[in-house]
C-alpha cells in the first residue's frame, strides 16, 4: 500500500458516512443535539428548549409559539380523553368473560375425575383376562412350529419327484428354486442324527441336478439357442454354484459361433460384390446380385452389430455386474470384441473398396452415416467401444478418399472420351474453305469445355454428399476439413487440372504429337486459354464457395494453375504453329527437290503446289479464326494492299534491275540497299513463340514454310526459266499471304531472300518483265 | 592453275555432293553420292585411284543422302552416312549395313560427326533444330538432346582434342559453342589433376550447357570447322560468303586445361 496514512483515514471516514447514510443513522452527537430540542424527541428537554425559545426569537414569535403549543396541548388532551374511553369499554367487557369462565371450568373439573376412576377398573379387568390365556397360549405356539416342520419335511418328500417334473417339462427355473430351497433345508437338517431317509433325498436330488446341469450345458452348447435361453441358462447354473470361468469362456464360444454366422453373410456379400464387379466370372455366380452398399451396411452390419451388443450386454450382466465373478472375464470379453470388431471392420472395408463410382455419392454417403451411427451407438456398450468408432472413422475417412480418386479416374476418363470425340468430328468433315458454314471448331471448343465444366461441377457436387449436416460424421471438423481441402479440392479438382496439362503436354511430345491432328491442337490450346482465363478461375471459385472453404493457406493456389494451363496452352499454340508449319514447308520442299530446275520451261504460270499452300494456308487462317481472335491491329489494311503490288527489288544484277526502275523509284544499288536493310532488320526467330491470336499463329506458320524454300532453293541450281519460275511464285505468295501475316516487311524480307538466293544459285540471271509476272500471276 | 597437276580423276556413276579422305592415313578417299557412297583406293606413289566399293544405301527413291563420315575408330573400317531421318552404318570390309539409328531426326539429318576419342558416340543434327548425342550400341533412344537452335542446324562437329567442346552450326544464324562434358572422353577433366587438389578443383569444372555464341553472321550458316593446328580455334561460313575465324572463350580454355 503506497497511499499515505492522511488519505487512507479520508477514505475510511467517506466510507463510514455512506454506510450510515444508507443505514439511516445520523451522527451520534447531532442527533443529541438535535433530540433536545425537538418536542417529539423522548431525549427532550424542556428548560433548554425554553431556554433558546427565549434566547432566539422575538417577542410576537414569542407569542405565536405559546399560542400554538397551547392549541397542541388542548388537542393532545381531548385525545387522550377519547382513548382512555374506548380502553374502558374494552376493559369491561374483558372482565364479563373471565367470569363467566370460571364457572364453565369447574364443571369439567368433576367430569374428568370421574373418567380416572373408570380407568383404573379397565386395567383391574384385563389383567386377570390375560392371567387366564397364558396357558393357552404356549400350546398353540408349540402346535403351529410342529405344522412349519412338517411341511418341510413334506417339500424335502416330494422334491426329487418335482425336481423331475420340472427338469422334464423343461422348467428349470422352478427346478433350481426347489434345488435351493431343499439346500437350504437340508443344510439345517444335515447335522442330525437321523438322516438316513434324508441322506438318500440328498442322493436323488443330486442325481437330478446333475441332470439338470448337463440340460443347461446342453444348451449352451446349442447354437440354436437364442440369447435369451443362454442367459438364463448361464444365470441358473451361476446359481447353481458351477465356475463362472468355464462359462464365461462357454458363453463367449457360444457367441462367436452366432456372430460367425452374421460373418459368414457379411463375407458372402463382400463375394458377391466382388464377383459382380468382376465380369469375367460365370453368369450363374452373377444371378445372386449383391445387396447395395446401404443395403449391406443397414441390414448385415446392423444385425451383426446389435447381436454383438445384446451379447455383450448380457454377458456384461452375467458376469461382470455388479461385480466381475472372475478375474478374466472382462479381458476376456474385449479381446473377443475386438477380434469380431476386426473382422467386420475388415469385411465392411473390403466391401467399400468394391464399391464402384458407378452408383451416385449420396448413397454411399448414408451408407457410411448409418455405418457410423451404428458404431457409436455400439460404442456405449462395447468394450473400447470409442476405439471402434475412431477405426470406424478412419474407415470412412479411407472410403471416401478413395471414392475421390475414383471420381479423379473418371474425370480423367471423361476428358479422354471427349478429347476423342472431339477428335472424331474434327476428322469426319473436312470442311472446305470455301463451304459457307462455320467449320465445327468453335461448337466442338464450347461443347468439350461446356462438358468439362459441367463434369467438374458434377462430380463435386455429388463428393458433396460426404459433407452433408446431416450426416453423423459429416459435421466433424476434422473429417470434413481433410476431406474439403485435401481429397476434393487437391486430389479431385486440382488433380484433374494437373492430368488436363499433363494430357495436353502429352500432345506436343515427339511421340504422341505427330498422330494428333492439328485442329485438335488448335482446340486444346484455345481451352487452355479459356480455362486460364475464366474457367478455371470460376470452378475454383465454385468449389471452394461450395465446400466453403475459406483457409487457403497451404493448398495450391489459385495462380499456380492458372500459370501451368497457360503454359500448357503455349505449349500446344506453338506445337500446332510447328506441326502446320511443317506440312507446308514439307509441301515446298518436295515441290523444290523433286524439280530439274536446270532445264525447266519458261514459267507459263504458277506452279500448283503455290496454289495449293495458300489454299492450306486459308483454311488454317479460317480454322484458327473460329477459335482465335484476329489478334493485334495488322499492318495498316490500306497501305499493305497497295504495296503487296509492290514489285521485287532485291539483289540483282545491273541487268536486269534497269526493267524494274520504273517500280522502284530509288535504287542506286540494290544489292546494296539489301544488304543495308538487312543490317537494320530483326533477327527473325523461325521457331519462335507465338501469342494467342489469329494473325501471330498464321505467321508462325508462313515464316517457317517460306524459311524452308529458302533452305530448298540454296540447295539448287536454276537456269534462267527457272529463276523466273521462282520469280513468278514468290510474286504469288506475297500478293497473296500478306492477309495472313501481322507484319508484312517480315513477309517481304523473306520472299526477297528467297529470290535473292535463287539469283545467286542461277547461272544466266535474268529476271522476268514484272508485267509478265503480274499478268501470269493474275491468270492463276 | 599455279603450278598444281592433276593427279588423278575419280569416276563415279552418280553425282558427288562431297568427298572426304580417310582419317588414318589419307590412303582411301569417300564420296557420298545420290544414293550410294563410293570409296576410292588411291596410290599416291603412281598417281591412281580405283573404285574400292560402291554402297548402295536403302530407302526411298527422292530422299537423297546428305552426308557421311568416316568412323575415326576401327582403323577406319566403317562409314557412316545420314539418309533421310536415319543414320546407316556400313562395313567397309563386307559392303553391308552394319548398324542404324532409326529416326535420328524427326524431320532430316543434315550432318553426323563421330566422337574422335571415344568409341561408339556419334552426334547428329537435323531439320527439327536439335543436336542428339547418340551411343551406336544402343541406338534406341538418343543420350542428350541440345535445343538450342531456333532452325535446322546445319553441322556438327566434335573437338578433336577436348571433345567435350561440340560447334554447331544453323541457318538461325548462329553458331554456338557448347559443353558435352558428360558425354565426354575426359568426364571428369584429367586425371592426374585429381591427385593435387582434387575436391578444390572439382567446382571449376566444365559443366554441360552453351559456352559460346557467335552471332557474327547474318545468314545462314553453312559450315562450321575446327582448326587442326590449333585446338582452340574454329571457323563457320555463312550464305552471304562471310567466314568468321573464333577462339574458345578463355576461361573456357583454362577450365579444360587446369
Amino acid at each position: 500500500m503506497a497511499a499515505p496514512g492522511g488519505s487512507s483515514d479520508a477514505q475510511r471516514r467517506a466510507r463510514n458516512a455512506a454506510l450510515k447514510d444508507y443505514y439511516g443513522c445520523k451522527a451520534s452527537s447531532e442527533m443529541a443535539d438535535n433530540d433536545l430540542y425537538n418536542l417529539n424527541s423522548p431525549h427532550f428537554n424542556p428548560d433548554m428548549y425554553l431556554h433558546q425559545l427565549i434566547k432566539e426569537s422575538s417577542l410576537t414569535d414569542l407569542m405565536d409559539t405559546e399560542a400554538n403549543i397551547y392549541k397542541q396541548i388542548q388537542s393532545l388532551d381531548s385525545e387522550m380523553q377519547t382513548l382512555v374511553y374506548e380502553n374502558y369499554n374494552k376493559f369491561i367487557s374483558a372482565t364479563d368473560t373471565i367470569r363467566k369462565m370460571k364457572v364453565d371450568f369447574k364443571k369439567m373439573e368433576d367430569e374428568m375425575e370421574r373418567l380416572a376412576e373408570n380407568m383404573t377398573h379397565i386395567t383391574a379387568f384385563s389383567a386377570t383376562v390375560s392371567d387366564t390365556l397364558q396357558v393357552r397360549r404356549d400350546e398353540i405356539n408349540k402346535l403351529s412350529n410342529t405344522h412349519v416342520m412338517l411341511k418341510k419335511l413334506q417339500f424335502l418328500f416330494e422334491l426329487p419327484a418335482q425336481l423331475k417334473d420340472a427338469i422334464d417339462k423343461e422348467n428349470y427355473k422352478q427346478a433350481v428354486e426347489y434345488h435351493l430351497q431343499s439346500e437350504r433345508v437340508l443344510e439345517q437338517y444335515g447335522t442330525a442324527p437321523d438322516t438316513a431317509s434324508l441322506q438318500g433325498l440328498r442322493a436323488e436330488s443330486a442325481q437330478s441336478i446333475t441332470r439338470l446341469v448337463a440340460a443347461l450345458q446342453d444348451r449352451l452348447q446349442d447354437d440354436q439357442a437364442t440369447p435369451e435361453q443362454i442367459r438364463e441358462s448361464v444365470q441358473l447354473l451361476l446359481q447353481l454354484g458351477q465356475p463362472a470361468e468355464a462359462l464365461c469362456s462357454r458363453v463367449i464360444a457360444h457367441a462367436q459361433r452366432r456372430l460367425a454366422g452374421d460373418l459368414a453373410q457379411l463375407t458372402s456379400q463382400v463375394e458377391l460384390a466382388r464377383a459382380a464387379a468382376d465380369s469375367d466370372r460365370p453368369a450363374e455366380l452373377r444371378l445372386h446380385l449383391p445387396k447395395d452398399v446401404l443395403e449391406f451396411v443397414d441390414v448385415d452390419c446392423s444385425s451383426f452389430l446389435s447381436n454383438l451388443s445384446l451379447f455383450v450386454t448380457s454377458y456384461k450382466e452375467l458376469f461382470l455386474e455388479p461385480k466381475s465373478r472372475c478375474p478374466e472375464a472382462a479381458s476376456r470379453l474385449s479381446d473377443c470384441v475386438r477380434s469380431q470388431m476386426d473382422s467386420l471392420l475388415s469385411a465392411v472395408d473390403s466391401r467399400l473398396s468394391l464399391e464402384s463410382a458407378a452408383g451416385g455419392a449420396a448413397v454411399l454417403a448414408r451408407a457410411l452415416d448409418r455405418l457410423y451411427r451404428r458404431l457409436q451407438a455400439s460404442a456405449a456398450v462395447l468394450p473400447e467401444g470409442d476405439a471402434y468408432v475412431r477405426a470406424g472413422m478412419e474407415l470412412i475417412g479411407g472410403a471416401t478418399e478413395r471414392r475421390c480418386r475414383q471420381s479423379l479416374s473418371q474425370l480423367c476418363a471423361h476428358l479422354q472420351q471427349s478429347l476423342s470425340a472431339v477428335r472424331q468430328a474434327l476428322v469426319v468433315p473436312a470442311p472446305a474453305p470455301s463451304s459457307a458454314e462455320p467449320p465445327p471448331l468453335a461448337e466442338q471448343l464450347a461443347t468439350f469445355l461446356g462438358g468439362l465444366a459441367e463434369q467438374i461441377r458434377a462430380t463435386v457436387t455429388d463428393l458433396k454428399a460426404f459433407i452433408q449436416p446431416e450426416l453423423s460424421f459429416g459435421v466433424q471438423a476434422r473429417f470434413r476439413n481433410t476431406f474439403c481441402r485435401q481429397h476434393v479440392r487437391e486430389t479431385v479438382v486440382v488433380g484433374f487440372f494437373r492430368h488436363f496439362v499433363e494430357t495436353c503436354r502429352g500432345f506436343c511430345d515427339a511421340a504422341g504429337g505427330e498422330k494428333t491432328s492439328p485442329s485438335v491442337l488448335l482446340l486444346l490450346s484455345r481451352a487452355c486459354r479459356d480455362l486460364d482465363t475464366s474457367t478455371v478461375h470460376y470452378l475454383m471459385n465454385f468449389v471452394d464457395d461450395l465446400l466453403r472453404i475459406e483457409d487457403k493457406s497451404g493448398l495450391t493456389p489459385l495462380a499456380d494453375i492458372n500459370s501451368e494451363v497457360r503454359a500448357a496452352g503455349q505449349q500446344l499454340i506453338n506445337h500446332f504453329v510447328r506441326v502446320q508449319g511443317l506440312a507446308v514447308s514439307q509441301m515446298l520442299r518436295k515441290s523444290v527437290a523433286t524439280r530439274d530446275w536446270q532445264h525447266a520451261n519458261e514459267p507459263r504460270s504458277v506452279r500448283s503446289v503455290m496454289k495449293r499452300v495458300v489454299e492450306e494456308l486459308a483454311m488454317m487462317d479460317a480454322q484458327v479464326g473460329s477459335v482465335y481472335e484476329e489478334g493485334a491491329a495488322r499492318w495498316e489494311q490500306h497501305n499493305s494492299s497497295d504495296s503487296s503490288r509492290r514489285p521485287y527489288h532485291g539483289p540483282g544484277s545491273q541487268r536486269q534491275r534497269h526493267e524494274w526502275s520504273s517500280y522502284a523509284p530509288s535504287q542506286v544499288d540494290s544489292g546494296l540497299v539489301a544488304n543495308i536493310q538487312k543490317l537494320f532488320s530483326e533477327r527473325i526467330e523461325i521457331f519462335a513463340p507465338v501469342e494467342f491470336s489469329k494473325v501471330s499463329i498464321l505467321t508462325g506458320i508462313i515464316k517457317i514454310a517460306l524459311k524452308t524454300l529458302l533452305e530448298c532453293v540454296r540447295l539448287k541450281t536454276f537456269s534462267k526459266f527457272g529463276l523466273q519460275q521462282i520469280q513468278v511464285d514468290v510474286y504469288y505468295l506475297q500478293v497473296n499471304l500478306w492477309r495472313f501475316i501481322a507484319d508484312e516487311k517480315l513477309l517481304h524480307g523473306l520472299l526477297d531472300e528467297v529470290l535473292g538466293s535463287a539469283i545467286h544459285r542461277c547461272l544466266q540471271p535474268a529476271l522476268m518483265e514484272f508485267s509478265v509476272v503480274e499478268a501470269l500471276c493474275d491468270r492463276g | 592453275m599455279w603450278g598444281l597437276t592433276l593427279a588423278t580423276a575419280l569416276f563415279s556413276s552418280e553425282d558427288i555432293s562431297s568427298v572426304q579422305w580417310q582419317l588414318m592415313d589419307g590412303s582411301q578417299l569417300l564420296g557420298v553420292g545420290e544414293h550410294q557412297l563410293t570409296v576410292w583406293d588411291l596410290d599416291t606413289g603412281r598417281g591412281a585411284a580405283a573404285v574400292s566399293s560402291e554402297i548402295p544405301c536403302p530407302g526411298r527413291a527422292q530422299s537423297a543422302l546428305t552426308g557421311a563420315r568416316w568412323n575415326p575408330h576401327q582403323c577406319c573400317s566403317q562409314v557412316a552416312a545420314a539418309c533421310d531421318t536415319h543414320v546407316r552404318g556400313f562395313d567397309l570390309r563386307c559392303g553391308q549395313q552394319a548398324w542404324t539409328v532409326e529416326n535420328a531426326d524427326a524431320q532430316l539429318v543434315r550432318d553426323l560427326d563421330f566422337n574422335p576419342n571415344k568409341q561408339y558416340y556419334l552426334a547428329t543434327c537435323g531439320d527439327d533444330c536439335r543436336v542428339k548425342f547418340w551411343d551406336i550400341r544402343k541406338p534406341t533412344a538418343p543420350l542428350k538432346v541440345l535445343v538450342d537452335h531456333s532452325h535446322w542446324v546445319w553441322r556438327v562437329r566434335f573437338n578433336h582434342f577436348h571433345d567435350q567442346l561440340v560447334l554447331t552450326s544453323s541457318s538461325d544464324w548462329r553458331v554456338l559453342l557448347t559443353s558435352a562434358a558428360s558425354l565426354s572422353s575426359e568426364p571428369y577433366g584429367h586425371l592426374l589433376d585429381d591427385d593435387d587438389d582434387g575436391p578444390a578443383q572439382s567446382g571449376a569444372q566444365l559443366a554441360d550447357g552453351q559456352l559460346a555464341c557467335c552471332e557474327e553472321h547474318e545468314d545462314s550458316v553453312y559450315a562450321a570447322e575446327w582448326s587442326s593446328a590449333d585446338p582452340w580455334t574454329y571457323a563457320s561460313l555463312s550464305f552471304d560468303g562471310r567466314l568468321v575465324v573464333s577462339r574458345v572463350p578463355r576461361q573456357v580454355k583454362y577450365k579444360i586445361l587446369l
